[in-house]
């Protein structure tokens, strides 16, 4: 009854063309579509909780015509998420929250494209900058710590996290005092910086003041904080300034949208992100956080990001030196062993256990075909729009399942029960995935 | 606003999971990983422990699961079950099903329990002592677990060698994208979307999901196999019999434990040890193998036991112990946990919720499979036409949401067909999946170190950790390079 399976599967298929077309029409009116920002950083991270804040805050208030919805692009220090950003259109419907991250990936070789490449927004926020030792360590003051690198240079060890802010706040540093060279010891985000501390493995290390009050407990002190004014979080704690330091530091929030959106849709979200940004919810979260709640836009922010900019360019990061090339030595290594492997004789694993001859080529030409319909598969949800994602879900489903891996041609009633599970499967999912679990779909 | 492990949502969550776990345990084609490596991503809007919750009770469910087909139709459902069959299919085809059943099942409970016990003992110690280990130490540890994976390898000739070929080109495949310590992207062939390199995630689907389903579609459909229909013999036994094993039950959940704590060796070597070890004490060796209540016994309570110690290492520095560690190795750094010593002062009740939830699923998972294992026989059954298009669907999707790029489900696609060149080759896919998690770990220490150091090598002779950790690493790759050139063809 293979005939009859095909019969089934093309009546669904046709029926499945309508909804999908009406679909695709329908997604094309702007004043529908939800403005997607791009986070390009992780689900639970401290910039997706504050775009998700803000994003709840704004849905709260109706500050806009659409929804915005948060779409987690990690990867690669925030240069992945940029990038998908940098391409896309420039139509108000995509948007890109990202701190000054987006100027340090510029200047440390991880990104070729920087802030200039983008519409400035606005700026929601900023994280002040805390110099921070070990409980019992032999520094009392920046100054301390400062004199230390500069005397014997190159021999005082800082964690760091190489191309992030924090990097670049301890170059400031060094560049503030004649002769002081940090020895650079590359750790990670602020979890890792606490273990290196803690553990003793190095002497000083730099964290945001959020990070630092949630590791304080476990035995550290603040050297210095790197804002204008002290933080009144941490009211003991006195300013670099104060201590004869010159070094003003801190990571701003910013959101940007692709060159050349026009200029009333940034107006547009540039005033709902001020309007939000005074909202009790905001404001409470950000006390809480220790967010800096400052508003930044037009001309003004303009200003202060060539001046973040020119203070990040000024600072020169250097080469690591001594580190070996890892894979190199690792292929060299495995094509020794490989050479072992070969001496060893192994026997290919037969690719059928058992079974006729009958069997064998229909099973490798079945699984061939699965491989190469995946594939497919994959590739139209790559080129299509993501409304189709159902109907090309139910042709892969029905395609693969009924004609390909019923080990015997299926009766009426198989057939009519899997194009049914199969049409549950493919329009049931995107439900369950996208308000169940709130996954958005290929 | 984190859920207590004592509430419906959270025990609704350790049943399904357990559930769930013990069914694809059940059928040859599906594992733990693939299930565990599918949900992973389905839990990114859920809290983080409630995930862990689940996640622990599916690897729980997975590794237990695999007895019930192991005793009544010769097939392991996991690999972990393996040495089961030794002992519970002549048992059950002897006529006492029931006894086999519920003597692989008894024995998990307690492999399961006796592990929690040393997961709660050992696991904050073992944390607080690593924040001591400067990066060259952490370096040297991961060179053992290295070399360990290799040394237990296949026991065949070669099999140390295609073992530690594996582990190395696993390390290979995890090198393009940043470098861990200039940050510099390397090996990306000029994608900027391989500036991040291949994420563990998709990785792993490819591998353990996307080839396992290519496998089975060349498998040709079983039969011939019947259930074993003896006299109906009860699956709940007297605490008499349960006594007489009460040394095999400790000895065999203790090397489990031990084994699981090894990174990289999965449950089926635990087994294999602990039964080994029950045949050379007893006096009746002679019996193992023809469906003695020690084999079975030794088999399933060292497998599950494994589940335990693995978690040991996992928590306390991040090391998994075995595949489907490393998949909640991800599920930690997704939602946002470091696992470390930081884990227990700023999130002790997610180390609660994976402790309590292991210990609450190996109960739920002793009463389900009382209650259903001759029923879920018949779930192996499934044809592959209801099975693999919905997998692979999973697995798209599953891929896809890990950062909603289409880059990640081509490096799915991709590593599955790899997997099967893999396996064709005889290659082993645990030491490449662990030899891929490890390897940035160690690298990351590496340049850590040196970068500390100025440059220098010498802590790694002059730390007294880092040499003893060295020292072993040697002499275990030493005796099964010995052992390796002695085995006969």
């Amino acid at each position: 009854m293979r005939a009859v399976t095909i019969a089934i599967l093309c009546g669904a298929w046709l029926s499945c063309l309508i909804p999908a077309d009406a679909i695709a029409d329908d997604a094309g009116a702007y004043s529908t579509r939800p403005i997607q920002v791009i986070v390009p950083f992780g689900a639970g991270g401290n910039s997706d909780t504050i775009a998700r804040v803000l994003q709840r805050a704004i849905a709260d208030h109706q500050l806009l015509p659409q929804p915005l919805v948060i779409l987690n692009v990690p990867g690669a220090g925030g240069t992945i998420g940029s990038r998908r950003a940098l391409n896309a259109s420039p139509d108000g419907d995509t948007l890109l929250f990202l701190h000054e991250g987006i100027i340090t990936a510029s200047y440390s070789g991880a990104a070729t494209w920087g802030w200039r490449d983008f519409e400035p927004i606005a700026a929601t926020g900023r994280n002040g900058g805390v110099i921070a030792v070990a409980e019992d360590s032999r520094f009392q003051g920046i100054e301390d710590l400062l004199a230390a690198a500069a005397e014997i240079p190159g021999t005082l060890t800082f964690a760091t996290n190489i191309g992030a802010p924090a990097h670049f706040w301890a170059m400031q540093l060094e560049d503030a005092r004649a002769g002081a060279r940090f020895r650079y010891v590359q750790s990670g985000g602020g979890a890792a910086r606490f273990h290196s501390l803690k553990g003793g493995h190095v002497e000083a290390t730099a964290f945001s003041v959020a990070e630092f009050l949630s590791y304080r407990d476990g035995g550290l002190r603040a050297l210095a904080i790197l804002s204008e004014i002290r933080d009144p979080a941490l009211p003991e704690v006195p300013t670099a300034r104060e201590q004869g330091i010159e070094v003003i530091a801190s990571n701003l929030q910013c959101w940007w949208a692709p060159k050349d959106t026009p200029a009333e849709r940034l107006t547009l979200i540039g005033d709902a992100l001020k309007q939000v940004m005074e909202t009790p919810e905001f404001q409470k979260f950000a006390s809480e956080q220790q967010i800096e709640p400052l508003f930044l836009s037009g001309p003004e922010l303009t200003d202060e990001l060539a001046q973040r900019e020119a203070v990040i360019a000024a600072i020169a990061p250097r080469d690591i030196p001594g580190l070996p090339d890892v894979p190199l030595a690792l292929a060299i290594l495995s094509g020794l062993v490989g050479i072992g492997v070969l001496f060893a004789r192994p026997a290919p694993r037969k690719l059928i256990q058992q079974g006729q001859v009958r069997d064998r080529t229909l099973l490798i030409r079945r699984t061939v075909t699965l491989v190469f319909a995946t594939i497919f598969y994959a590739g139209l949800l790559a080129v299509s729009d993501s409304s189709l994602f159902a109907f090309f879900t139910f042709f892969f489903l029905t395609g693969i399942g009924n004609l390909l891996m019923m080990p015997r041609q299926p009766s009426w009633r198989e057939g009519i029960a899997f194009v049914g599970f199969a049409g549950l499967m493919a329009y049931g999912l995107p439900w369950v995935f996208e308000t169940v679990f709130g996954i958005s779909m290929p | 606003m984190n859920p207590e492990l004592f509430t419906p949502e959270i025990l609704g969550l350790i049943a399904l999971g357990t559930l769930l776990g013990i069914v694809v345990g059940a059928i040859p084609g599906l594992t733990g990983a693939m299930l565990i490596a599918l949900t992973l991503p389905l839990t990114f809007s859920m809290n983080g422990d409630a995930a862990l919750a689940l996640l622990v009770a599916m690897y729980v469910g997975s590794v237990s699961g695999g007895l019930i087909t192991a005793t009544l139709l010769k097939m392991p459902g996991t690999p972990a079950s393996v040495i089961t069959t030794l002992d519970g299919y002549p048992m059950a085809s002897g006529g006492r099903p029931g006894r086999a059943l519920g003597l692989g099942i008894g024995a998990s409970l307690i492999g399961g329990v006796i592990s929690w016990g040393f997961l709660v003992l050992l696991a904050r110690p073992a944390a607080t002592w690593s924040t001591k280990l400067a990066p060259f130490d952490l370096f040297a540890l991961v060179l053992v677990a290295l070399v360990s994976i290799a040394a237990i390898s296949e026991r065949e000739r070669g099999g140390l060698w295609r073992g530690l070929f594996a582990a190395l080109i696993g390390c290979l495949a995890v090198m393009p994208g940043l470098h861990p310590a200039t940050g510099e992207p390397r090996l990306t062939f000029g994608l900027v979307e391989m500036s991040d390199g291949f994420k563990l995630l998709p990785v792993l689907i490819g591998l353990f999901a996307f080839n396992q389903i290519i496998q089975d579609s060349l498998r040709p459909a079983e039969k011939g196999i019947e259930t074993p229909s003896g006299k109906s013999d009860r699956i709940w036994l007297p605490l008499r019999d349960w006594l007489k094993q009460s040394v095999n039950l400790i000895r065999s959940s203790v090397i489990g434990t031990l084994i699981g704590i090894l990174p990289g060796i999965g449950a089926n070597v635990g087994s294999t040890v602990a039964y080994g070890a029950a045949r050379s004490v007893s006096d009746k060796p002679e019996k193992f193998g023809t469906g003695c209540d020690e084999g079975i016994v030794a088999s399933e309570a060292a497998n599950n036991a494994t589940v335990g110690g693995a978690l040991i290492p996992l928590i306390a520095l991040g090391i998994p112990g075995s595949v489907i560690d490393a998949v909640l190795l991800g599920a930690f750094v997704i939602h946002g946990l470091q696992p470390g010593p930081l884990l227990f002062k700023n999130h002790p009740e997610t180390v609660h919720m994976i402790s309590g939830s292991f210990f609450v699923a190996n109960g739920v998972m002793f009463v389900m499979m009382i209650l259903t294992a001759r029923g879920l026989v018949r779930l192996s059954r499934v044809p592959l036409a209801w099975l693999a298009p919905p997998v692979i669907v999973f697995c798209i999707v599953g891929s896809y949401a890990l950062a909603n790029r289409m880059f990640d489900v081509w490096v799915m696609i991709g590593f599955g067909i790899f997997g099967f060149i893999m396996n064709r080759l005889r290659l082993p896919l645990a030491p490449f999946v662990i030899g891929f998690v490890l390897a940035p770990l160690a690298e990351e220490n590496l340049s850590a170190g040196l970068m500390a150091s100025g440059g220098s090598w010498a802590p790694l002779v002059t730390r007294p950790f880092a040499l003893i950790c060295v020292l072993i690493a040697v002499v275990a790759a030493g005796i099964s390079i010995r052992r390796a050139a002695r085995m006969p063809d």
